[in-house]
């Protein structure tokens, strides 16, 4: 039975798609440009007997001169429920006659024997770049052409009076009105952009004009991108879009090798479910010119490459997406070659970036020293008299080498100043049809750890070529990524005490900082560091886009596009043997190689068919029909070696052998999906919007039983501003939209081998029957789709002469059933199983609002204030017991993190605290009815915080006058809870073995409660047990950050000319220079913070 | 025209193509692994398969050292297990379930077992959707194998987990996994585990081998066949015929439900070619053996598992003359001397003295030429003939008398130890049995099962770790439930 429907979706897919391979026929299309059709057949007939006809059928009304239609010759037709004007034009086409249709009624006008003349130009944008692809008509004629590549046109058009239409989209349309005449005319146009702001979205798909649009999406163009900073798009895309929320990584600090976790409006998925060849579940999608691509893309993508990218965030506007867009889309477009002659630009930047150490708090050696006599260290319980002699030694030795002036800072060991640049250069140009671009970039970054770098190698060439109504566009990009990390993380250099000396008397690194019977072995990460150990990555990336477009119509464009890529990730690690970790190992095992290599091919293609016009100026219509095939494969294979000589042997050959047990790795995985979908807008005299589509999706992901699966998506849209209420009594709206959308886009950001069975041969067990083989995996075959119910509500409003700009939105998402990794009684035979069950809704709020005090543009006068504002919940319901072995988990495993129905995935859970009993310096808790109790235990545990912030946002101002602009984002974060690990580990927490071996916060010196009567924060100094996680150590989160800074001049042209150089641009950034924040916590543990200056230069041959 | 004809004709093709094509093209299967689909699409696969459920009574969590010589024996009071509170086999003998390391260790038992009944389950599944792949006698050997094997996991985690079933048979005690779906199965009371779903797996596992196992036409064959396909040969390493009706028998036992255990155990003893296919052990071939004694006892098993790691746990465990105190397992001084008499054929071979202690060779590893070792080499029985005998024995006692000493002295005859009188009194006799399974079953987890079915108190004889009397308790005889088990409901 099951089967059977699977086959029927899939039978309904491939007709889809099928249907759209084969009925493409531009005739058919045609059909659609009226609705009204006519049945007639007349022989003989006179003009006036024709038209009366067609009125009887259609009621139109017909104006035209009586006297001259005398002349005309009889009419026979014979036509079948035909279009109107397809017997109109059969009709007039004989004749020197052409009409036009404006509502109902029809003007017949009689053109002095049927001449034409010829209308030549050039069609040009702002810059004066000529336009390719304006569409270039008289409405309601045959007369039609479009601009070639160098927007040339040239079209022949009738000697009597008539408006010929010049129309693009982004751009205003212009209706020209050339008077009777016999001469050719030679006719330049400019066009102009449509609207001040984001006039158009980029769906990837289609490019739509936003004031019909009825989804939420917000694009930026490239410049808007560079304003905010040169580091990478991500985190320009940061500061402008509140809806982008790139979640804070305390552990990762600045590491350039640390892709950032994004999430547009909060998360659509639970955590758990992800292997270690698949995305982030709440990532959301990236769209590289029209292709599925991946963060780390993005990432690496030159930022002067970049045309524009788009946010899109709600239902109506992911729609083409369908099962994948459940998190959003981001879409980006690079730069597309443009006509004319010639042209070099060169883009290069210049950071400097030093390191943030401002949140650590560590003693120094003498705070430590006197921290660990309080504590106990030296006092020695239950010690033998020789041991107290000892101890007391190894304290007298500490306090020498303090007295003697040690006090090592040696956070400040591992860092540097980073210095990186950028440079990138792009040549286009091209003529006739043919248009190419070529462009090389590099970008190197040195990280503010010594050993931490990354450098891109990019390079990319763009053509495209252009015959008739076909246009072919390629796009090739080869990318080479090499990157190191350090191998002695920051945390070692945070953890070492400062009273050890870096040097020894001989000014060498000593192996260890402590090697005796007290404090045992410490490893010295100088040490460490000076090894030849590393751990390397390099990344080759290739991909190519091809794409077909055919435009046999003005209205309808078919387009095919095939996308191909290709990586290839290797990364090495090496620790050496002489590395501190190895001390104990037997030596044929010391020092270990692990190598590890990712391939990964993703293969798209897609068809699709759109067709767009605006019926008798009311009606503007446009449909897409598509479909998408695409495939996903990842192939892991890796090793690793141990037993190494010590010195210049860091290569596998040199190893003894496999390490113990271990066995090359294999792991392959595949996703496949195929999709077709239908996509229509409508806006009725350009107030009413709707927007609909439907997708149908197959995926590999899911189970054997639920392969498909349907999206749909509805978006309202009203335009207020376009209703003569408006218009008439408030002409303070420049523009003032409302819009709501629906639909259930998916996510497949799973792995496939979920929904499967499998096996594995166990080659331990060898008998007379030969091998066995045991289940590794219990997959569920009726996993099905995860989707979102996505709401969205918003309206877009400018006012008093453009200065306002207002966007609001208010989303609510509900994923129902969750894909989630469920506990099972052991009885069951797994342990956890991937299952549909559960919801979690995620709901929020966005607004985004910009304002010009001044704006003078006569004299190159702007100053606008903006501000952005995101509100988000989400709460997890119809769980049950279901997640209780992951709570449990979380008890155990010292994390805040429960899973309860109606609760928050974001809540911190801990244990009321009632703070230090002054008394005896114990932590006294609270129990759930209130009452106080010294013991604790999980059972109290109750919601005492959340980490999402109450509201997070940005505000700033940008300024210009002339070429000058200097601008500046603030990023704050208010009403969200931490819990403080830096305070829990290094404040309390602190073990007698690792009072010695480690460092810790000066508050574990300061405000640890010492005697009765000490009113303290924290808990008894010599009380070395372990301290349970209760709210003492949840803290109020705000935060204020100057999130970037940039003054930028660009050159007066005519200077810059004399140098020959058509436009000069220099720019500085400053980014993450300022930072405050209510809690005093530890930041960047793996890798520290830090700020950067950069300068950016670029120019235009 | 013909042209386009033939542009119909090849559009039609293709669209018929993608359609097909299509569901299939998402159909994903991975190389790293083998799916389901490539498992059980031939013969061998299913036997690869069954194979596998076997092999993984092999691992130390279950067989291989828990539930035989290792937490089972140290519970049943086997060994002198020391003092040191750090050890795991003194934790076990403390019945000390609450530690973190045993509470680990239970928790391990749980989900190795329940994970190879869900193993189980798969194969049975995909026995039944693919009938077609095998054949009918393939089809009722893997089936009765499998279903026997399901009820066999089940019955021991009862014993472990489930109630003193003479005191609560109604109390809840475990899950019957009986399906391949992943789920929370309830918890039901030992009474219905029993009735409900172990003896009906057991009577369908005995039906299906009656018509089909090779054991019942051609004996164990316990060697290689000469084609290399072995897959239904060496019966002993399968829940065959025989041991699915005596582990019948040991289920209603558990049950007190003397009248069925009897007439299950007689089915066995009283079966004519008993004695040609599970011949008593040749005394002249054991004893004063030191090269490749069969310890074994392996022409009276009637179901055991291979382990070649067997000869290792002699050498880690019970080694007494180069292991430290705190790795050896050994009876408390003297004790073997009280249990055996020095005639009985299993004190001489299972044992070796070591002044006034006992070292258990059972496992010991034996000199072998490695091309062709023996098969009893890498045997660990678990089933073992006498158990019918001890069963009929103790099932009868009440009713016929004179037939359950019969039943008795079969076996005690067949250990070289002198009879036991026709008119031995109920107690007696029970007690003899009692002693017997202490002699015969040492290393195999059973004595502790059999003194918690007696609820018996541990002292004298029936307490090797030391003189100490160990009350009889509850809290002892039954585990608790893994939390792993109880959260998740």
């Amino acid at each position: 039975m099951q089967k059977k429907k699977k086959h029927k979706n899939g039978i309904l897919l491939c007709c889809i798609v099928w249907l759209l391979f084969i009925s493409v026929m531009p005739s058919s299309a045609a059909q659609n440009l009226n609705t009204m059709k006519v049945s007639l057949d007349l022989k003989e007939a006179t003009v006036k007997e024709f038209f009366d006809a067609v009125k009887k059928q259609t009621n139109l009304n017909f104006i035209y001169n009586s006297e001259l239609t005398k002349g005309l010759s009889r009419i026979t037709i014979k036509s079948v429920n035909q279009p109107v004007r397809f017997v109109l034009d059969k009709v007039m086409q004989d004749t020197d006659c052409m009409y036009e249709i404006d509502g109902n009624i029809v003007t017949v006008t009689y053109q002095q024997n049927g001449k034409l003349r010829k209308l030549t130009g050039i069609v040009l944008d702002d810059e004066n770049l000529g336009i390719p692809g304006v569409n270039i008509y008289i409405k309601n004629t045959k007369f039609h052409t479009i601009t070639d590549m160098q927007g040339r046109y040239s079209i022949e058009i009738p000697t009597n009076e008539c408006k010929v239409t010049f129309s693009y989209i982004g751009m205003k349309t212009q209706d020209i009105l050339f008077k009777k005449g016999n001469e050719n005319i030679k006719k330049d146009i400019k066009l102009v952009s449509d609207t001040k702001i984001d006039e158009v979205v980029v769906t990837g798909i289609v490019v739509k004009k936003k004031s019909s649009f009825t989804g939420s999406a917000s694009s930026f163009s490239g410049e808007e991108l560079k304003a905010a900073g040169v580091q990478n798009p991500i985190a320009s895309l940061k500061s402008l879009d509140p809806s982008f929320n790139v979640l804070d990584n305390s552990a990762f600090g600045a590491d350039p090798n640390h892709l950032p976790n994004i999430e547009i409006r909060g998360k659509s998925s639970m955590l758990g479910i992800r292997d270690e060849l698949s995305e982030d579940p709440n990532q959301p999608l990236f769209i590289l010119d029209g292709f599925e691509s991946s963060l780390q893309a993005i990432y690496n993508l030159d930022i002067n490459r970049i045309a524009s990218m788009t946010i899109l965030k709600d239902a109506a506007s992911t729609a083409i997406y369908g099962s994948k867009a459940a998190n959003g889309v981001v879409v980006v477009e690079t730069v597309k070659p443009k006509t004319g002659q010639l042209r070099l630009s060169y883009n290069g930047s210049m950071d400097i970036s030093f390191p943030d150490l401002t949140s650590y708090n560590l003693m120094n050696s003498r705070e430590k020293l006197e921290f660990e006599k309080k504590f106990g260290k030296y006092s020695g319980k239950n010690a033998s008299a020789t041991d107290i002699v000892a101890w007391d030694d190894l304290y007298q030795k500490h306090l020498a080498d303090i007295n003697s002036g040690v006090d090592t800072y040696w956070l400040s060991e591992p860092l540097r100043t980073g210095l990186n640049h950028r440079h990138s250069m792009y040549v286009d140009g091209g003529s006739g049809g043919f248009m190419f671009g070529i462009g090389l970039n590099y970008n190197g970054v040195n990280g503010v750890m010594k050993k931490s770098d990354r450098q891109v190698y990019g390079g990319n060439l763009d053509l495209i070529y252009r015959l008739g109504k076909l246009q072919f566009t390629n796009k090739f990009t080869a990318q080479q990524t090499n990157y190191n990390n350090p191998t002695v993380p920051f945390s070692d250099y945070a953890l070492a005490s400062p009273y050890y000396k870096k040097y020894n008397e001989e000014g060498e690194i000593d192996k260890f900082l402590a090697d005796n019977k007290f404090e045992g072995k410490i490893g010295n990460p100088l040490y460490n560091d000076a090894l030849n150990s590393r751990d390397e990555t390099n990344n080759l990336t290739l991909t190519d886009y091809f794409m077909a477009e055919y435009t046999p119509l003005k209205d309808l464009k078919i387009r095919a596009r095939a996308g191909l890529t290709t990586s290839i990730n290797e990364n090495e690690l090496f620790f050496s043997p002489e590395d501190t970790q190895f001390a104990e190992y037997n030596t044929l095992k010391k020092g270990l190689y692990t190598y590890k290599n990712v391939k990964q091919t993703r293969l798209e293609g897609e068809f699709t068919t759109t067709y767009a016009t605006v019926l008798k100026d009311v009606h503007r219509i446009n449909v897409s029909l598509g479909g998408n095939i695409w495939e996903q494969k990842s192939v892991l294979q890796g090793y690793s070696a141990q037993g190494f000589p010590s010195g210049d042997f860091a290569y596998p050959s040199f190893s003894n052998g496999y390490v113990e047990g271990g066995h090359p790795a294999y792991s392959e995985s595949l996703s496949r999906s195929v999709s077709g979908y239908l996509i229509g807008g409508y806006s009725l005299k350009d107030r009413y919007l709707l927007d609909a589509s439907y997708r149908l999706n197959g995926s590999s992901v899911f189970g054997s039983n639920k392969k498909f699966i349907g999206t749909w998506s509805v978006g309202l849209g009203w335009n207020l501003h376009n209703e003569q209420f408006i218009k008439n009594n408030l002409s303070f709206i420049n523009y003032f939209k409302i819009r709501g959308s629906i639909g259930n886009p998916g996510n497949q950001n799973f792995s496939s081998s979920m929904s499967l069975t499998t096996f594995n041969y166990s080659f331990a067990s060898y008998n007379y029957f030969g091998m066995g083989t045991v289940l590794t995996s219990l997959g569920n075959a009726n996993l099905k789709w995860q989707t979102t119910l996505d709401k969205n509500i918003g309206l877009d409003l400018v006012l008093l002469d453009n200065r306002l700009n207002l966007n609001l939105d208010y989303y609510h998402k509900k994923t129902d059933p969750l894909l989630i990794a469920i506990g099972l009684p052991a009885s069951s035979g797994v342990s956890s199983y991937n299952t549909n069950l559960g919801n979690q809704i995620s709901k929020g709020f966005t607004g985004m609002v910009q304002y010009y005090l001044l704006r003078d543009f006569e004299k190159r006068l702007t100053w606008s204030l903006r501000g952005t504002v995101r509100i988000e919940k989400s709460k997890l319901g119809g769980i049950g017991d279901s997640l209780e072995s992951l709570n449990d988990f979380g008890q155990t495993n010292k994390s805040v993190k429960r899973y309860y129905d109606g609760s928050d995935p974001d809540d911190i859970w801990a244990v009321r605290s009632a703070g230090i009993d002054p008394a005896n310096g114990r932590e006294l808790f609270i129990k759930k009815d209130g009452t106080y109790t010294y013991d604790f235990t999980n059972e109290d545990e109750v919601v005492v915080g959340n980490t999402r912030p109450k509201a997070e946002g940005t505000f700033g101002s940008n300024f210009s006058y002339k070429g000058f602009t200097i601008a500046a984002t603030f990023r704050y974060r208010w009403g969200g809870k931490s819990f403080n690990n830096a305070v829990y580990e290094k404040v309390e927490n602190i073990s007698s073995k690792s009072i010695s071996t480690f460092n810790q916060d000066k508050r574990a010196l300061y405000e640890r409660w010492q005697k009765a009567g000490d009113v303290a924060m924290f808990k008894n100094i010599i009380d070395a047990s372990n301290t349970p996680m209760s709210s003492r150590f949840v803290q109020k989160e705000n935060t204020l950050t100057l999130e970037s800074f940039s003054v930028g001049y660009e050159f007066d042209p005519i200077f810059v000319r004399r140098l020959g150089v058509s436009g000069m641009r220099l720019n500085a950034y400053m980014n993450e220079i300022f930072r405050t924040s209510t809690i005093k916590q530890e930041r960047g543990s793996s890798y520290p913070h830090a700020r950067s200056v950069s300068f950016a230069l670029s120019f235009t041959l | 025209m013909k042209l386009n004809k033939s542009i119909h004709v090849i559009a039609i093709c293709l669209v018929i193509n993608t359609i097909t094509g299509c569901s299939e093209w998402l159909d994903y299967t991975p190389k790293d692994q083998q799916i389901e689909n490539q498992q059980f699409s031939s013969r061998q696969g299913f036997y690869a398969a069954v194979n596998g459920v076997y092999n993984r009574l092999t691992s130390t969590i279950l067989y291989g050292e828990n539930l035989t010589y290792g937490a089972l024996d140290c519970m049943g009071k086997r060994y002198n297990t020391g003092t040191d509170n750090t050890r795991t086999a003194y934790l076990w003998a403390q019945y000390d379930y609450t530690n973190k390391s045993i509470s680990a260790n239970i928790n391990y038992i749980w989900g190795n077992a329940y994970a190879t009944i869900l193993n189980v389950n798969v194969i049975l599944k995909n026995l039944e959707t693919r009938k077609n792949i095998l054949s009918t006698k393939d089809y009722q050997v893997i089936k009765g194998d499998l279903l026997s094997l399901r009820a066999f996991l089940h019955l021991d985690m009862l014993r472990l987990f489930g109630p003193v079933y003479s005191r609560k048979a109604d109390a809840l005690a475990i899950p019957y996994n009986d399906s391949e779906d992943a789920k929370s199965y309830t918890i039901l009371s030992a009474k219905d585990i029993i009735y409900n779903h172990l003896i009906p797996d057991l009577t369908e596992a005995e039906k299906t081998l009656k018509e089909a196992d090779p054991v019942l036409t051609e004996g164990v064959l316990s060697s290689d066949s000469e084609n290399g396909d072995n897959f239904l040969r060496y019966r002993q390493l399968r829940l065959n015929y025989y041991a699915t009706v005596l582990l019948k028998a040991r289920a209603y036992l558990w049950a007190g439900d003397k009248k069925n255990a009897a007439i299950e155990a007689r089915k066995i003893t009283d079966d004519p070619q008993i004695k040609s296919r599970f011949p008593f052990v040749n005394p002249d071939k054991l004893l004063g053996n030191t090269t490749d004694p069969d310890r074994a006892f392996s022409t009276e098993v009637l179901f055991g598992f291979y382990n070649t790691n067997k000869s290792n746990i002699y050498i880690s465990t019970f080694d007494g003359a180069n292991l430290s105190q705190n790795s050896l397992l050994q009876p408390r001084g003297n004790y073997i001397d009280l249990l055996y008499s020095k005639a009985d054929y299993r004190y001489a071979s299972l044992w070796t003295q070591y002044g006034e202690f006992y070292n258990l060779v059972k496992y010991k590893g034996i000199s072998i030429d490695l091309k062709k070792p023996p098969f009893y080499t890498y045997l660990m029985p678990l089933i073992h003939l006498s158990e019918a005998y001890y069963i009929a024995s103790e099932a009868l006692i009440e009713t016929d008398p004179g037939a359950a000493i019969t039943y008795l002295n079969t076996i005690l005859n067949a250990r070289g130890l002198t009879q036991i009188a026709a008119n031995t009194q109920a107690s007696a006799v029970i007690e003899e049995i009692q002693k017997e399974y202490m002699r015969e079953m040492i290393g195999e987890g059973q004595i502790f099962f059999m003194m918690k079915r007696f609820y018996l108190g541990m002292a004298d004889i029936y307490n090797a770790e030391s003189t100490n009397n160990v009350v009889a308790s509850e809290a002892r005889y039954v585990l608790p439930l893994p939390e792993s088990e109880q959260t998740n409901r």
